[in-house]
């Protein structure tokens, strides 16, 4: 107890504390929303959980059969050791990866709080707080956060790595294995976050001050990206055993195997090969860690650079002048495509938003390709690369969607929506609702078929107007569908999460991705050899679009805006008067 | 002219407003006073549109709020309490939002926006986000954009906060100016100088309820008490003095 009050009555205490709440700190719920948020969280958990048990049982089968697996060695049947070992080098390369994605991700998403911002000078400096304080507080906040995630993956992976490990054909004992993969893993997933630190420290450091905000956006979205896009490519580790174990060159590029080389290094399995991963992982370990240090102490003794950075440079007078040209006959109009344009390209929460979603569905694409390309390398049999490419605009467009549509939702300082809220005004009101659905099919229709449309035109050639075509027009309905009830100026309503349960959420979104994606893509394919069907096709989408317009346009006209989000009442009014 | 009339507004069983009725006329300044948590900003949000009231209504020029919210919205420029702001744009973004949420005429917008920062010290600052203002700046963005409209009537919730000495003199100036031209002023405030500088007329409010209206010059002519001090007395605020020595001495203990 003493010592607890001794420890809080310090001002780094203190500060820690407050810049590690600080990181989970998004600003954009009201107190309602952060309890319904931490209900989602637990709801994430929970399905993380299960999902974690379910691999644990299907990780059980496998060791199982593993560990009976026989082999004619000629004077008859006898236990097969191999591929136990083989599967052990994948299975230990995932768990390796699985926490480092985890971490990567969380700490790219901080990324703008890994150093003391100009608030944090500007306000503790003048209390008496000294900079030495503020920084180190700051870098043992940032410690905390990443530790926070690596620890909680790392024992969520326990069970699974006993699985592995608690085998006849382990090497060492179960207690030696999993000190060395805790060594190694842990190793990796501090390496991950330090590599991010490093990286952000250097673009602070390095890149003129008026351009730090776009280069740290830019980093942030591009990290973002490669970690989504490398969660499929992590998932086939477990097929690579066969691959380390003939020391292929190519795991030279991939992070977690370099992290498996410690891992079979401390067992005491010193090959060349693994010896070199080793290596390598040891020097990217060491000089991320010597570049986040630095970059600390660097900023530490150019403290102007934090405290003064240049502002952003906005506009330019000649961009201004075509910004105010543009300006369309409806001032509503061009007054909230501008704003979520600037919302989208400044706000980090809003781009995370976006880009985690979208690289989701890229990621899925991108395994499907990969997929059909083994299967066509494996069989040796012309597997219709068509019907994949064709599938694969379905799947972005629905995830352009759900991500264009979840980064509209949060709200940005949603005290700042008064002035929305004083010019709402009916006369204008479907206007302004028009704008939010143009922005949803350029980013979630168009943009991921103009993509796509090279690729299209290799694989299918002029079939892929027709394809692409009724994609666009499928993606055009699924907006229409989304954006029936949507009564929102995009980032100017509160945001209630938890309004149905996690695995409601989950269940339905999953349901709605496999209708989208499995009867849109058939469709597609038919019409491509089938002009006529296609016609059909495009006169019944075009119907039904017009349709769902006109009904979403009569509902907007009609509906007032919403500036508050609720959670549904137990009894919740029909409104029939409305309509 | 806006008329508050028997203005109630309820927040589940706490009565925020009680029955508040108040007019102000073409050209006039009216001081609305109370201590914290009398009801001001309430009644500010209620006139502005921002609430709506449990009972009573507001007109302006016998326009209804409740009967044509957007067109009675369009005459009014508001300054909120807080500057809050979309901090994420730069103060030419920001005004340009609110002229085109505002429906200002293409023409008007490229001359008056240019024109009202440069006129507000905001020249030198026009490219950068509101991010890195401080909070004297964001007012006066705050007090541009409710301007930029010409509005019939202005609302001003404690307008001078974080505006340094020239600034507040510019206000004071600027705002005695615009009711002479004909514009009607609600002046929300905890500063007595400048309500007896500026006001016509002061309302003052206590746990809801309007306990004193009086025209200012009744205050000078009366001869005894100051607004100060009238505002005290009616608002039964306790003898301050014994509070103050108890936090001297807690500070000296």
């Amino acid at each position: 107890m003493t010592m607890r009050v001794t420890l809080e009555d310090r001002p780094w205490y203190q500060l820690t504390t407050h810049f590690f709440r600080g990181l989970f700190d998004f600003g954009i719920l009201s107190d309602a929303g952060a309890d319904a948020f931490r209900r989602m969280l637990i709801g994430i958990v929970a399905v993380m959980v299960s999902l974690g048990l379910l691999l644990t049982r299907m990780y059980l089968q496998k060791y199982t059969l593993l560990s009976e697996m026989f082999h004619d060695w000629g004077s008859g049947y006898k236990l097969n050791r191999e591929p136990y070992q083989l599967a052990v080098l994948g299975d230990g390369a995932l768990v390796i990866a699985f926490p480092m994605l985890i971490v990567g991700l969380v700490v790219v998403l901080v990324s703008n709080s890994l150093f003391p911002s100009v608030i944090d000078c500007r306000v503790l400096l003048p209390l008496g707080v000294s900079k030495r304080v503020v920084f180190a507080s700051k870098a043992l906040a940032v410690m905390v956060f990443a530790s926070v995630f690596a620890i909680a993956t790392h024992a969520a992976m326990i069970p699974l790595v006993i699985v592995m490990w608690n085998s006849r054909w382990a090497d060492r004992g179960l207690s030696t294995q999993l000190a060395a993969h805790g060594v190694a893993s842990l190793s990796a997933s501090i390496a991950t976050a330090l590599v991010i630190i490093a990286i952000t420290g250097v673009l602070l450091i390095c890149v003129p001050r008026s351009r730090v905000q776009v280069a740290s956006i830019v980093f942030r979205g591009v990290s973002l990206c490669a970690l989504v896009l490398s969660i499929p490519l992590a998932f086939r580790l477990p097929t690579t055993g066969g691959l380390i174990a003939s020391e292929s060159p190519l795991f030279y590029l991939a992070p977690p195997v370099w992290f498996l080389g410690i891992e079979q290094w401390l067992l005491g399995k010193a090959t060349p090969y693994f010896l070199r991963l080793a290596q390598i992982a040891a020097m990217v370990g060491v000089a991320s860690l010597v570049v986040a240090v630095g970059s600390y102490l660097f900023l530490y003794h150019q403290l102007e650079r934090v405290i003064f950075p240049a502002a952003s440079s906005g506009r330019s007078p000649r961009q201004r002048a075509r910004f105010l040209r543009l300006a369309s006959r409806k001032p509503n109009t061009a007054a909230v495509g501008p704003f979520i344009r600037a919302t989208l390209t400044r706000s980090p929460l809003h781009q995370g938003i976006l880009i985690i979603v979208a690289a989701c569905g890229a990621a899925l694409v991108l395994n499907g390709l990969v997929g059909n390309w083994h299967a066509r390398a494996a069989s040796n049999v012309r597997t219709p690369l068509g019907t994949t490419v064709i599938w694969a605009a379905f799947v972005l467009v629905f995830t352009m969607n759900v991500a264009v549509r979840a980064a509209l939702v949060f709200p940005v300082e949603l005290r700042a929506n008064w002035i929305f809220r004083m010019t709402e005004d009916e006369a204008t009101r479907a206007e302004e609702l028009s704008t939010v659905v143009r922005t949803l099919i350029v980013l979630g229709v168009v943009v991921p078929l103009v993509i796509l449309f090279p690729l299209q035109w290799a694989v299918l050639g002029w079939r892929a107007i027709q394809s692409t075509s009724i994609a666009g027009l499928c993606g055009l309905v699924l907006v229409e569908l989304h954006m029936t009830e949507w009564r929102r100026i995009p980032f100017t309503c509160s945001y209630e999460p938890g309004r149905q349960l996690m695995w409601q959420t989950i269940v339905m979104g999953i349901a709605a991705f496999v209708l989208f994606t499995t009867i849109g893509p058939p469709l597609a394919w038919y019409s491509t050899s089938h002009p006529r069907g296609w016609l059909v096709m495009m006169t019944v989408l075009c119907a039904v679009l017009l349709y769902l317009r006109r009904q979403r346009l009569w509902m907007s006209r009609r509906a007032a805006l919403m500036f508050e989000d609720v959670l549904p009442t137990e009894v919740e009014p029909l409104k029939l008067s409305e309509y | 002219m806006l008329e508050a009339h028997a203005l109630t507004k309820r927040y589940g069983g706490t009565l925020a407003v009680d029955k508040v009725s108040f007019r102000v006329n073409r050209g006039e300044i009216v001081g609305y006073l109370g201590p914290n948590g009398s009801g001001k900003s309430t009644t500010v949000n209620v006139v502005v549109g921002l609430l709506e009231p449990t009972s009573g209504s507001v007109t302006l020029d016998g326009r209804t709020l409740s009967e044509d919210q957007a067109g009675y919205q369009k005459k009014i420029g508001y300054v909120p309490e807080e500057p809050y702001l979309y901090t994420h744009l730069t103060a030419t973004e920001y005004l340009t939002l609110v002229a085109r949420l505002r429906r200002l005429p293409l023409t008007a917008q490229e001359r008056k926006i240019p024109e009202l920062l440069r006129l507000f010290q905001l020249h030198d600052s026009r490219y950068a986000t509101m991010a890195a203002y401080s909070k004297g700046m964001r007012q006066r963005v705050i007090l541009a954009a409710a301007l930029l409209h010409n509005p019939d009537l202005l609302v001003l919730d404690e307008p001078f906060g974080g505006l340094d000495v020239n600034a507040g003199l510019l206000f004071r100036t600027l705002l005695a100016m615009l009711a002479a031209d004909g514009c009607m002023i609600l002046f929300s405030t905890h500063r007595f100088d400048m309500v007896e500088k500026l006001c016509s007329r002061v309302v003052i409010l206590s746990s809801g309820r309007i306990v004193a209206e009086q025209g200012i010059a009744a205050f000078a002519t009366a001869g005894t008490a100051s607004l100060e001090d009238t505002f005290v007395q009616v608002t039964k605020q306790a003898d301050f003095r014994p509070l103050a020595r108890e936090i001297l001495d807690t500070i000296r203990a």
